[in-house]
């Protein structure tokens, strides 16, 4: 049995810049197996959100493939896109773009596939938000928005989660309670992560890091 | 929770700007239903009162058949007359005379009154003056004395029912047919078989009539009330439009503030149909809100005004149910749902188009 979650071959992205292409990857060649904890770092515009991005199936590749669990993402149409997305991949954000009018139990279930407000409670419970499922995102401060996000994320218990500068708005204290709460899920549920970070105490926490430059991969 | 859950809790974020939107609808739903509900009353109420104080046939001069038995000064002629009191296939049949004259110097239009169920009175039937101008210029009161054409008459009671500004004398037809040399200006009668039938007989046998069911009159009531009824929908509607246009706009500026939100329901799995049917579905909640509050308040006003209004206007006795047939009701909520949900599309199909990874860097 395959066990590589996502495979980069010769991944080109180009994308167009009013009159201008912008070439974000130029090659890339990368594999995340199953149970994985990558930490991608890299100066802006390295190209580690395009991949992340792709990774996340927001955006196919204008050349080379990417494979998510052996299938190119490329044939998937837009439904089947996002449908990969709700039931295969959980995403947390830098500024957790949570729903302002939702409390953090609503937030959560709202990606279920099949709405079950026990499963909800158990992921708020997992996060350390056991008195805060009635909380709205203002009632909430960043690192508990973020672990209201990664609850989220964990909804329909993905196959990789991925995450877009999950510390960036978090002071130190919070960047390793979020950190140690995504190195325990990686240990403990075997979940396979991903994360974009310019954060190297965030990074710390990974098994490996990935360093983009220029669009590649350079270590 | 499903994402058209989440249509519900949108509308609640910004209460002002949803309250401010449906009032548009409101508005335009309680015009449309006020006017056509006051067309649909009506229509209603004179068809029921055409059943209940006609007889199944009326019969009148031809020229004067025209326009709904306004028979004005043409008169049915004296063999005409006898040959229809002689039909055996009509009962119960009453004679109706008509004529202009002055009293006081002034034209007046005098009524020979069979069925006196037709007009409310203030007194006892008999003879009957209408409040203008006999009380209101000339001072007559129950009790005086009139003159009509050298005759003088006891006032026996007073009614509001007017002549299009002129006055009105309502006399007994026994009274009123030698006034004016017994002459006839409709007849009407129940028939012993169905009254189209009878009517085609009456039109074969008698020259220079022409007979009326009250089918006929309720189609010509129709035709009148549901012109007018039209018209005036019409220019209601124009209030509705401005209500879904302002959804449109609203629906455009709720997209356009979401769009990292839309991003982010993108990204975690939401299809674009999904997105789409969500803000397709606020949208025609709004109009769905809207014109149920819009037809509320409209029933409101019709109530009032069949509490206040009615009894000065002689139509006592007209429900709300007449204003507000089902049809009415349905139609109004259903279409402004309808075109609510349609004027979401343009913002919907936007919002289901925008590119997830520029929405989610959308500031």
């Amino acid at each position: 049995m395959n066990d590589n979650v996502l495979e980069f071959n010769h991944v080109w992205k180009t994308y167009k810049m009013g009159t201008e292409k912008v070439k974000a990857l130029r090659g890339v060649n990368l594999t995340i197996k199953k149970g994985s904890f990558i930490a991608i770092m890299g100066p802006s515009g390295s190209g580690k959100s395009t991949l992340l991005h792709l990774a996340g199936i927001l955006d196919t590749p204008t050349e080379g493939t990417v494979l998510m669990n052996g299938k190119n993402i490329k044939d998937y149409s837009g439904n089947e896109q996002a449908k990969q997305r709700r039931s295969d991949i959980g995403f947390i954000f830098q500024r957790f773009n949570l729903m302002p009018h939702l409390t953090a139990l609503e937030n959560v279930m709202l990606p279920m596939i099949s709405p079950n407000e026990e499963k909800a409670k158990i992921l708020l419970d997992k996060v350390g938000l056991k008195d805060r499922y009635k909380r709205f995102q203002k009632q909430l401060s960043g690192g508990e928005q973020q672990r209201v996000a990664i609850a989220r994320a964990l909804a329909n218990d993905p196959a990789i989660l991925l995450a877009d500068e999950p510390t960036g708005e978090l002071d130190t204290q919070n960047t390793k309670l979020i950190m140690e709460l995504l190195k325990n899920l990686n240990e403990k549920d075997g979940l396979t992560i991903v994360a974009v970070t310019h954060n190297p105490l965030a990074a710390e926490y990974a098994n490996e890091i990935i360093k983009m430059q220029d669009g590649n991969i350079i270590t | 929770m499903s994402i058209y859950k989440l249509s519900f809790k949108n509308l609640n974020r910004r209460k002002l700007r949803s309250a401010l939107t449906m009032l548009g609808i409101v508005i335009g739903v309680t015009a449309l239903v006020v006017l056509m509900g006051l067309g649909s009353g009506m229509t209603s109420y004179m068809k029921g009162q055409t059943e209940s104080i006609m007889g199944d046939v009326s019969i009148m001069n031809s020229s004067a058949a025209a326009f709904m038995g306004s028979t004005g000064d043409s008169y049915i002629n004296k063999e005409a007359v006898a040959k229809i009191k002689n039909m055996s296939q009509l009962y119960d049949i009453r004679e109706e005379t008509q004529f202009q004259t002055n009293i006081q110097r002034t034209p007046v239009i005098v009524v020979g009154m069979s069925d006196w169920k037709q007009i409310k009175i203030n007194g006892t039937p008999g003879v009957v003056i209408s409040k203008s101008p006999f009380v209101d210029n000339f001072g007559y009161k129950i009790g005086s004395k009139i003159k009509i054409k050298e005759e003088e008459f006891v006032i026996t009671g007073i009614t509001n029912e007017g002549g299009f500004g002129m006055g009105i004398v309502f006399l007994n037809t026994s009274l009123a047919l030698p006034l004016n040399d017994n002459k006839v200006s409709s007849i009407t009668a129940s028939t012993k078989k169905d009254p189209e039938v009878v009517k085609k007989e009456i039109e074969a046998q008698v020259d220079g009539i022409s007979a009326l069911t009250k089918s006929d009159y309720a189609k010509q009531i129709d035709e009148i009330m549901s012109g007018i009824t039209l018209f005036v929908g019409l220019i209601a509607s124009i209030a509705l439009l401005v209500g879904v246009i302002s959804i449109v706009n609203i629906m455009l500026v709720n997209v356009s503030e979401r769009t990292r939100e839309i991003g982010v329901l993108k990204a975690i799995g939401f299809t674009n149909r999904e997105i789409l049917g969500s803000i397709l579905m606020e949208a025609g909640l709004l109009g769905l809100i809207g014109s149920v509050a819009g037809l509320i308040i409209a029933a409101l006003l019709l109530e009032l005004g069949i509490i206040y209004l009615a009894p000065q206007l002689n139509m006592d006795g007209i429900k709300l149910v007449q204003m507000l047939p089902l049809w009415l009701v349905v139609g109004v909520i259903g279409g402004s749902a309808v075109l609510s949900v349609l004027a979401g599309l343009y913002p919907a199909w936007r919002a289901s188009r925008l590119n997830v990874v520029e929405a989610l860097r959308y500031e």
